[in-house]
């Protein structure tokens, strides 16, 4: 038997709700070239919010009211795309 | 011991009084042996010195002659609250701090960052150059300030200074890289996670130095951590993560990929008793425990969130897998440092070899034990 404690459930969100990454693969085409292609292809007002260029992935905010399930689907038909996801959220585990 | 020989007489042998040192214990003599002082040999250090002093003190009639080693017991430091600090002694911790750090390995702490106030390190116990300013991926700048507190506590658990008349002490006392990856409520993301262990190795990676990484941290599996953890072990380095607190739920990434990679320790916490502590998750990935409940470390000097949830300034305690991964990335540290030929994998087989096993399930390899792993 362990340490007793009592915690509330964790009710914490595990995904950003209007966020996604998405990670270009890499290949001869420029990739700030590719990132603007897909913006164009996705609701208007989307943002790049974060660009970690070093690995290659980048943090998208989507308008309100968007889809994220469908955008991430549309992400990973583009030929271009290496994979897209929600933007999971981690926790201190202390 | 300076010219002194313990030697073993043949059978039938007999020993000449004159050279018998009178510090040759009783014991010793039951059992045939006998200390012999070597006049005629230099008295100086040095492994010559000792060789010259074993033959001099071999002879016919003599089985065997070794120098008398001197042993010592390995002790904790004197901070004021190592008392309080009972996983120490659970873990065998004294080894840990005759174990050298050396220069060579970095220990990054993925965390919500370190106390700094007008750019400068605030807390008593984390202070010097060997506690390295990284990236705050939070603000995308290079001030690591902790506004959460869980960072502060856990570098303390892996590298408070030892032995400065203040406070805790820490098991690591080399270089620590800290880099901001939780933000002021604890929370960070599956980007923040790559971004830090990227930061990390490249900071390693450039200045040609052995990595360990502490993740206290975890959430759901992500190409995005995958990929980070793919690319430390591209470069060599070990991560330590924690197994997460829901009470028994599966254990969360990045620590779950220690299944399929082989530079991820997965890191579950027992309380005083070496008993699993319920708020710990289990599978078949957890590899190794260590205390992680009610465990005394830093806290930051200037008020936090930690601080509105009930938690004192500068010291207190807190419990959680976040607890225990620091212990266990502290000594694969010192194992890397003793041995710098080490792969990332190879250091963590020697951990998780090293581990003393515990009775019942979910418990991995067992409890870390610092004497083991750095003996």
């Amino acid at each position: 038997v362990g340490t007793q404690k009592r915690r509330p459930p964790d009710v914490r969100p595990i995904r950003s709700a209007d966020r996604v990454v998405v990670r270009v693969k890499n290949s001869t085409r420029e990739r700030g070239g590719a990132l603007r292609e897909l913006l164009e292809s996705l609701p208007e007002s989307t943002a790049v919010v974060r660009d970690v260029d070093r690995t290659g992935m980048a943090v998208l905010q989507l308008p309100p009211g968007t889809d994220v399930a469908k955008v991430i689907d549309d992400l990973k038909s583009n030929p271009d795309v290496l994979y897209a996801e929600p933007l999971f959220l981690d926790y201190g585990s202390g | 011991v300076e010219g002194l020989v313990v030697r073993k007489q043949r059978a039938g042998g007999g020993e000449r009084a004159a050279t018998v040192s009178a510090t040759t214990p009783r014991g010793l003599a039951l059992l045939g042996l006998s200390v012999v002082a070597t006049p005629l040999v230099e008295r100086a250090s040095g492994r010559a010195a000792v060789e010259r002093t074993v033959r001099a003190a071999r002879a016919d009639d003599v089985e065997w002659a070794e120098p008398v080693l001197l042993d010592s017991i390995s002790r904790l430091p004197a901070d004021p609250l190592v008392s309080e600090q009972w996983a120490l002694d659970a873990i065998d911790g004294g080894a840990a701090f005759d174990s050298a750090a050396g220069t060579s390995v970095l220990l990054a702490v993925l965390d919500s960052g370190m106390p700094i106030e007008g750019g400068m390190r605030s807390h008593q116990e984390l202070q010097g150059d060997r506690f390295i300013l990284g990236r705050d991926v939070v603000s995308n700048d290079d001030d690591p300030a902790d506004d959460h507190g869980h960072g502060t506590h856990v570098l303390g658990i892996a590298a408070a200074t030892a032995d400065n008349s203040a406070g805790v002490a820490g098991l690591w006392q080399g270089r620590v890289l800290v880099v901001k990856v939780f933000d002021s409520l604890g929370a960070g993301s599956s980007v923040a996670f790559a971004d830090g262990v990227t930061a990390a190795v490249e900071f390693a990676r450039t200045r040609g130095l052995r990595l360990v990484i502490n993740y206290s941290g975890g959430g759901p599996d992500s190409e995005t951590k995958k990929t980070a953890v793919e690319f430390a072990r591209a470069n060599g380095a070990l991560i330590v993560a924690a197994a997460g607190n829901n009470f028994g739920s599966p254990i969360e990434f990045p620590a779950a990929y220690s299944a399929t990679h082989d530079n991820v320790v997965a890191v579950g916490a027992v309380d005083r008793r070496k008993a699993l502590a319920d708020f710990c998750n289990v599978g078949p990935e957890l590899n190794i425990v260590a205390p992680g409940v009610d465990i005394i470390s830093t806290l930051p000097n200037y008020f936090v969130t930690l601080n509105a949830e009930g938690k004192q300034t500068k010291f207190d305690r807190m419990e959680g897998t976040s607890q225990a991964t620091p212990y266990v990335a502290a000594i694969a540290a010192l194992i890397w440092a003793q041995q710098l030929a080490l792969s990332a994998s190879q250091v963590r087989r020697k951990l998780l070899g090293s581990a003393v096993a515990l009775p019942g399930a979910n418990t991995g390899s067992g409890m870390l034990n610092a004497q083991r792993a750095l003996s």
